[in-house]
């Protein structure tokens, strides 16, 4: 936990590498860990590998729905509905 | 009707989930058309498992329909249903044997040194070098392999794309609790996909 002003350490950026991907934070802590950003390569690797992480998932849709999966889930509401 | 937006999808719900109420099965079909794949991808992936996930495909819209009266409507319909879906993959998996947790603090292994080698340019996007499918399996199994832990806040979160309030209302976590997980969970698939991820100059694993 950081209290006050304390400096920004590599391991307080990875505690809150995943916040800062999706932007969700107070502009201030934003702003201590943008600056630590710059400064620090491997927390800059850090911060990109995990925002890359979660850009694939978002583009690639896994599992699609068989269409025999899609068939039978409608046989199964007829026979709900013709009960 | 006039559909200037790109997004008349939530009204219309609304709309269709009013018809299907009063009795108009082709206005719930609808719905399952447009929400079977959605609803099928986030029970197949807290499963693990296809009948499983068929199974709570099955059970989440018959549900749905005899619960539609409770449907309200300033709710999203894919949020309510999707709710409905999580609910009903939890408990089958509650149901299910008794589980061995993966522990919090194992560390996973990277899967480097297979298949596939380093991605050379830095303009090239994975699914550009990389098949589809090929792609797909991976991720499917990175995520597979994340602990009953992480996998509903990851899947809700970064694969369905809901809120982080959204997610810790349907888990029934704090937003705190959804938080952490959604770190540990790309922390960790970070480490699985380190292949397809373009920076592949740094010597350390990790630095912490
Ligand atoms: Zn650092």
């Amino acid at each position: 936990m950081m209290t006050g002003k304390k400096k920004i350490t590599c391991r307080d950026f990875l505690e809150h590498v995943s916040d800062y991907v999706d932007g969700a934070m107070a502009p201030d802590l934003r702003a201590r860990l943008e600056a630590h950003l710059t400064n620090c390569p491997d927390c800059w690797v850090e911060f990109d590998e995990t925002k890359m992480t979660v850009e694939i998932f978002q583009n690639v849709e896994c599992h699609p729905l068989p269409s025999d999966v899609h068939d039978r889930l409608m046989a199964t509401l007829e026979k709900h509905w013709n009960r | 009707m006039t559909n200037t937006s790109s997004q008349p999808l939530a009204f219309d719900d609304i709309a269709l989930a009013t018809e299907a109420k009063q009795g108009d099965k082709g206005a719930f079909t609808e719905l399952v058309n447009r929400y079977a794949q959605r609803v099928f991808r986030v029970a197949r992936h807290i499963t693990k498992n296809d009948q499983d996930a068929e199974d709570v495909l099955q059970d989440t819209f018959l549900k749905a329909y005899s619960r539609l009266g409770q449907f309200e409507g300033n709710a999203k319909f894919y949020t309510w249903i999707v709710r409905v879906a999580v609910n009903e993959a939890l408990m089958r998996m509650r149901r299910g044997k008794n589980r061995v947790t993966v522990s919090l603090d194992q560390e996973l292994e990277t899967s480097d040194g297979a298949i596939q080698r380093e991605l050379p340019a830095e303009t090239e996007s994975p699914e550009e070098s990389l098949s589809r499918t090929e792609l797909r399996e991976s991720l499917t199994q990175a995520i597979d392999s994340l602990s009953e832990i992480y996998r509903p806040v990851f899947v809700l979160r970064d694969v369905e794309g809901l809120s982080t309030e959204e997610t810790a209302e349907m888990l029934n976590l704090s937003l705190a609790a959804v938080k952490s997980r959604l770190l540990r969970a790309r922390l960790q698939l970070r480490q699985k996909l380190r292949r397809f991820l373009k920076n592949d100059d740094r010597q350390e694993e990790n630095h912490v």
